[in-house]
């Protein structure tokens, strides 16, 4: 993998806006992904450097998910289910968050908290003039992947927890409930990236990131141990439901694929609204050097 | 008297500058009031379901309610911010002026919770109008009173339990990792999530001496549970000791770490 001459901004220069695609799909599918691995590569390179923080990481997950299962403790010590949820499913549930929030927190939120400080400090001129899509670079230019650990300790606690409960998940099952993560996190990724994309507007605001911490933590719960709007809220507006527990549900048996009908539109409609607001916005933007 | 002086125009200084990010801290507010409304929705489920609980359903909205308020008042920022002054020799100027250097700290801290209150009660408001059916903020004058002597307190002992984590970049290459962790474990222990009343058995000895529930919890528990005499008054001189405690290490921890601070210029 490398970064031949169309890598580099120089083939462009003069041209503000980024090129259009001129290769068909399959080939530019291709020249992403061979972009990422090169964003992950050097990331590798750096992370050698900072051992101890991978380190740290670690004991942070781990302390995450001994907290989490505390809280599922401290729940249940009061009843055997709760909102149709036993224990050990919720713990199967803190692990899938577990697994999400590495995702989420390795490859996404580092770029969230990097877009309001690029538009800021006027480095949003590199970002556009690069021969690529500017969302893409602006979405997943930076990784932190010692975040990616929570993967593995979620993985853990959700497969101790499911055979604790017994559970024997059909490979239909397991299918379904990658495709609601899936779904769930280009969910995830779109109400977030439309959030910190406001910040081409609010230059003062350096925080609009900070907005979604607080309800993606409620995916840890079942969405069910909501009522009413706050339960609509976290399947429709900020969609943890689809990350962590339709999933669970899947592999539970509890829940089919038919909320994919509505779910794929749904994820499909984010993301489609999250590229036309980045459009609308980049327009406005007023670069620091042109 | 003229560090007091120094730290009331620090304060008035921060004041000034939290003022022009306004936009930013009520987003930090919003987050304030997020999380715990959304620790009360999962245990006003639980209670739904009819189990028999240690609190009602009027004493987990009235203790979210005013803990949205109180982890506001008590909270601290400043570790990383200190952790990275003495990494990148930003101590400097500080040692050079006839004041503690920790007056900017404490100064930064109280002038932007002064600009965070008034955008804070808002947003609390809107949550007790909702709830206010079940909104049952005590009446009796004197748990106010000594809810108002303690919350100083577990704002001092959180700030200088941060500054003592955070003290310890003098020796360690990276604390960053060590005060996120402290972060973490601090929210759970201090009664963020939970109410530490409602901890297992197993735990509730350990929860009731350990540092962090006198940082938020235990102000909480003097205004909204019905502490015996005897559990006040230990409580009391943990919540008094504590910062007493933590202030002496502080001193500690700076005079011995300033011998090994080295920056440019210095």
């Amino acid at each position: 993998m490398g970064c031949t001459g169309s890598c580099g901004a120089g083939d462009y220069a003069g041209t503000v806006r980024p090129a259009p695609e001129a290769d068909g799909g399959g080939a530019a599918v291709r020249r992403y992904a061979r972009l990422w691995l090169r964003f992950a590569a050097t990331e590798v390179a750096r992370l050698t450097e900072y051992r101890l923080n991978f380190a740290t990481t670690v004991v942070e997950g781990v302390a995450q998910t001994a907290l989490a299962v505390l809280t599922f403790v401290v729940l249940f010590q009061f009843t055997d289910e709760l909102a149709g949820w036993s224990r050990m499913e919720a713990l199967m549930l803190a692990g899938c968050y577990r697994m999400v929030d590495g995702v989420v927190a390795a490859a996404i939120a580092p770029n969230m908290y990097s877009i309001s400080g690029y538009i800021r400090r006027g480095e949003m001129d590199f970002m556009l003039l690069r021969p690529v899509s500017s969302q893409f670079l602006v979405s997943f230019r930076r990784l932190n992947l010692p975040e990616a650990v929570n993967i593995p300790i979620g993985l853990g606690l959700l497969l101790y927890a499911g055979s604790a409960a017994g559970v024997q998940p059909t490979v239909g099952g397991i299918l379904t409930a990658g495709l609601y993560v899936l779904l769930g996190l280009v969910m995830l990724y779109s109400v977030w990236f439309m959030t910190v994309t406001c910040s081409f507007w609010l230059v003062q605001v350096d925080n609009l990131d900070a907005l979604f911490a607080p309800l993606f933590d409620a995916g840890r719960y079942p969405v069910s141990f909501f009522s009413g709007w706050m339960r609509a809220l976290l399947t429709f507006v900020i969609p943890v439901a689809f990350a962590t527990t339709f999933p669970v549900e899947a592999m539970l048996g509890e829940r089919d694929a038919s909320a994919l009908l509505f779910g794929v539109p749904l994820a499909a409609a984010g993301l489609l609204l999250s590229h036309l607001l980045w459009n609308y916005a980049v327009r406005h933007y007023s670069s620091a050097s042109s | 008297m003229s560090s007091v002086r120094l730290l009331w125009r620090l304060t008035a200084m921060n004041v000034m500058t939290t003022i022009e990010y306004r936009g930013a801290f009520l987003v930090y507010m919003l987050n304030n009031v997020l999380g715990p409304l959304i620790s009360l929705l999962v245990w006003l489920t639980v209670s739904e379901q009819g189990v028999a609980l240690p609190y009602t359903r009027s004493q987990f909205v009235t203790y979210y309610v005013l803990l949205s308020v109180a982890a506001m008042l008590t909270s601290t920022w400043i570790g990383a911010f200190l952790v990275e002054d003495i990494r990148l020799g930003n101590l400097t100027p500080w040692l050079l002026r006839p004041a503690p250097g920790i007056l900017s700290y404490i100064g930064n801290n109280l002038g932007e919770k002064a600009v965070k209150l008034p955008l804070l009660l808002p947003l609390v408001a809107i949550v007790a109008v909702v709830f206010r059916h079940d909104l049952r903020p005590p009446t009796d004058l004197a748990a106010w009173g000594l809810f108002l002597l303690c919350l100083p307190a577990a704002a001092a002992t959180a700030f200088f339990l941060d500054v003592t984590v955070a003290l310890l970049a003098f020796w360690l290459d990276d604390v960053r990792g060590l005060l996120r962790l402290q972060v973490l474990v601090g929210a759970f222990l201090s009664g963020r999530f939970v109410p530490l009343e409602l901890f297992p058995p197993e735990l509730a000895s350990f929860s009731l001496v350990q540092p962090f529930r006198y940082t938020l919890s235990f102000p909480l528990e003097v205004l909204t549970d019905a502490l015996s005499q005897r559990e006040l008054w230990l409580g009391l001189a943990a919540q008094l000791g504590y910062p007493a405690l933590l202030y002496g290490l502080y001193r500690l921890l700076w005079s011995r770490g300033l011998r090994r601070y080295s920056a440019t210029g210095a």
